[in-house]
């Protein structure tokens, strides 16, 4: 343990780092509870768990305040990782009484590995079905899209489709520029903003934003429930031989008002854009046939929601019940039953679809994990049991 | 080993480092058959701050929609036609509203066709047909026209009339004057207009002021399908055509909350919050904030408040604010309104609350 690669391991197996990890993790979950009270779940969970660092303001005075740098979610996870295989599973001493430890550590490692391929892999949103709708696609919750359409002259559309990995964490004075051999234009993303409002620009004021059409985006802070927020963006549509731009302000409340969308002209036809929640095409499509709320007698507190659907894939339909800790599991989509209501137009389901290639790991790892200890304990046990019948003797 | 540690927060901290301007490919397209798209609106109609039809300017089309029978052309409407319709053979058709008795207002239109007057007891043998989800009185006269408000006399007219008891004192009707062969012609298209007419995409908006005045209707009883309990310092005023009460809150008096009744969804709790909005010069809200404003649990049913208050002007003048409960119940929509300099409403708020609250079933 004398190289720089054994001094490494020890550092990283220590039992001491193990607990400030953990310590770590316990201020954080506290202090990320905490602020869900001003932030909203969606923005706490991003700042204290979805983050390598984060600073911490601790108090202020007047124009001074103190702030504390602390690390994030996601760097102590990964810590324990390091930590757990390099104490758990490298250092642990090879022997037959340890083989519990040994499945146990494994089982804890693979369900941190499982939390991590969720964080990067999965995506999940709404499915909102009235009785009789079918769909074959879902939205995020969070995350954008900018849709462009083309339309074509034997009818219907050519869709392109920009996802917002590119433009939402772009600094006020930067852009990014799209394109692509098929587009006949250069487009230019710009001041996007998490949640505003669309506002006319009067006579009497600046704004720090462009004017477009006699509109700007007025700048909101992100409401405390994250999936309403109502994003917004600057584009440019630039024809790459006369340079000239077609200004447009894409704003996340028009696709929920009405079926309009951004309009202009490029390469002599006409294209639409518009930003919306990020789209995902399921392989099956899901048709809602009935949905039930059950309630507590005498209340309108809901007992149980129910759905009945059809699921339809290439052709070939099955029925299907979804209902509260039933979800329907199908080529790798799980579909859970998340809400309910009745409109004038009738009665709605909510369904939460997941798309987790970890979907069920976790279980296999509480499997392992429960192996693990009970081979342990189950050792030790036995062992007791010998020494006591010893002493007895 | 500081150097490694240093190596190690150094490619940590890298990704969190901004990069500036960018370039980025789009991926390649797919082929989609939407409905057809509208790329020709403009920004104001886009953020919803101008309606994208441009229908919904007459008072009448905004009160009500129906469907125009075939052969029917439209007329513009006037003081007294809320809706001004002509059928084939000169036959004119039109939808009101106005205070006074039932009986009173049956006698003048048997009146102005030379016939007798009617009994109460006759007038309550007289045959119902429903009318915008209530039964209203139907009735046929037949006789000479002796003209008048700037109609010619018609020898040899019939009326078809339906009456419909408002529950605020007024009443709204639908007749059908002309030539007896004509009208008898046209009354399958007078059937077709009773059956489709429904509250218009703006009928919550019936209580503002401009209206035509008719008496006060008793505060929260007599006809009307739902009670309340007003707040002290609210005074009853003049019971606006379409709806049922309407209040004038005394230390505020420009401030006006009314409350109206109507059948269906009247457009729909998405589309009317974007119009309350846009009345106030704010823009819509998403489906998610619209299912996310506060609820009230009222008439058996759970309304939705909906607040529509501006920012102060930046130059000083009054901005004028709204809040309104929206209550969708057995197949009607109930609608309580309160709007007014922002001040007023932000002083009024804890009166408005306490009388949507105070809303029962009659």
């Amino acid at each position: 343990m004398s190289s720089l690669g054994g001094k490494l391991i020890e550092s990283f197996s220590s039992f001491k780092l193990s607990v400030g990890i953990l310590l770590g993790l316990f201020i954080l979950t506290w202090l990320g509870t905490l602020a869900q009270v001003d932030l909203g779940l969606h923005a706490a969970q991003k700042k204290y768990f979805d983050s390598w660092f984060l600073v911490q303001r601790l108090f202020s005075i007047g124009d001074w305040s103190m702030a504390l740098p602390l690390p994030g979610g996601f760097l102590l996870m990964l810590m324990l990782v390091v930590n757990l295989v390099c104490g758990g599973i490298v250092r642990l001493r090879r022997r037959w009484d340890r083989v519990g430890i040994l499945i146990t550590h494994l089982g804890i490692g693979f369900l941190l590995v499982a939390g991590f391929v969720k964080m990067y892999y999965a995506n999940e949103g709404p499915l909102q079905l009235f009785e009789g709708d079918e769909k074959a696609e879902y939205s995020s919750y969070y995350a954008w899209e900018i849709q462009l359409v083309e339309t074509m002259a034997e009818g219907g559309y050519r869709e392109y489709v920009i996802p917002e990995d590119d433009f939402i964490d772009l600094g006020p004075d930067n852009k990014v520029t799209y394109g692509s051999d098929e587009l006949p234009f250069d487009l230019v993303v710009q001041h996007f903003m998490t949640n505003c409002q669309p506002a006319q620009k009067g006579p009497m004021f600046t704004v720090s934003v462009p004017v477009v059409d006699g509109f700007y985006l007025r700048e909101m802070a992100p409401g405390l429930q994250a999936e309403a927020n109502l994003a917004g963006v600057y584009i440019s549509v630039v024809d790459p031989e006369t340079s000239l731009p077609q200004e447009g302000i894409l704003w996340a409340g028009e696709s929920g008002l009405n079926e309009t969308m951004f309009g202009f002209d490029a390469g002599g036809t006409r294209w639409g854009a518009v930003l919306r929640k990020r789209r995902w095409p399921m392989p099956f499509s899901v048709r809602l046939e009935y949905t039930e709320k059950q309630e507590h007698p005498g209340t309108t507190m809901p007992r149980s929601f129910l759905s009945d659907v059809v699921v339809t894939d290439a052709g070939v339909t099955q029925k299907a019940r979804i209902q509260m800790n039933e979800p329907l599991r199908y080529k790798g989509l799980v579909l859970f039953q998340s809400g309910w209501g009745e409109m004038p137009r009738g009665k709605y389901t909510v369904l939460a679809v997941v798309q987790n290639p970890s979907d069920q790991w976790p279980l296999w790892a509480c499997i392992i994990i429960t192996l693990g200890l009970t081979i342990h304990f189950s050792r030790l046990l036995f062992r007791y049991i010998k020494r006591e019948a010893r002493e007895a003797t | 080993m500081k150097t490694v540690s240093s190596r190690i927060l150094i490619c940590l901290l890298l990704p969190a480092c901004s990069m500036g301007d960018r370039e980025a490919e789009v991926a390649p397209p797919r082929v989609v058959a939407a409905e057809p798209l509208d790329l020709s609106a403009s920004s104001a109609e886009r953020f919803g701050f101008r309606q994208r039809s441009s229908g919904a300017a007459e008072r009448g089309r905004a009160l009500f929609a129906f469907d125009l029978p075939d052969g029917w052309t439209e007329e513009p409407s006037t003081q007294f036609r809320l809706i001004n319709l002509m059928a084939p053979g000169g036959v004119q058709c039109w939808v009101s509203t106005a205070g006074g008795a039932l009986l009173a207002n049956l006698n003048r239109w048997r009146g102005q066709l030379s016939q007798a007057a009617m009994s109460q007891a006759e007038v309550d043998a007289l045959p119902r047909k429903d009318l915008l989800g209530v039964p209203a009185i139907y009735v046929e006269i037949e006789g000479d026209s002796s003209g008048g408000m700037g109609q010619d006399p018609i020898p040899g007219a019939k009326m078809l009339g339906l009456v419909s008891d408002m529950g605020n004192g007024n009443s709204l009707f639908v007749k059908m004057l002309g030539k007896a062969e004509a009208v008898d012609a046209a009354k399958p298209g007078f059937e077709q207009l009773r059956e489709t007419l429904r509250p218009g995409p703006m009928a919550d908006d019936s209580g503002a002021a401009g209206n035509v005045g008719t008496p006060p209707a008793a505060p929260g009883n007599g006809a009307s399908p739902i009670a309340w309990e007003a707040p002290a310092t609210w005074n009853q005023i003049e019971t606006r055509n379409m709806t049922l009460v309407t209040f004038r809150a005394t230390a505020n008096p420009e401030t006006e909350c009314w409350v109206s009744h109507w059948p269906g969804e009247v457009g729909g709790l998405q589309a009317n919050v974007a119009r309350w909005r846009r009345q106030m010069g704010l823009g819509p809200l998403s489906p998610v904030q619209v299912a996310a404003l506060p609820k009230l649990e009222v008439l058996g049913g759970e309304g939705v408040i909906v607040e529509a208050i501006p920012e102060d002007d930046p130059d000083g003048s009054v901005v004028s604010a709204l809040l309104a409960l929206s209550v969708f119940v057995d197949g009607r929509s109930t609608f309580v309104k309160m709007i007014g300099p922002k001040d007023q409403i932000e002083s009024e708020r804890e009166n408005f609350m306490n009388f949507c609250k105070s809303l029962e079933n009659h």
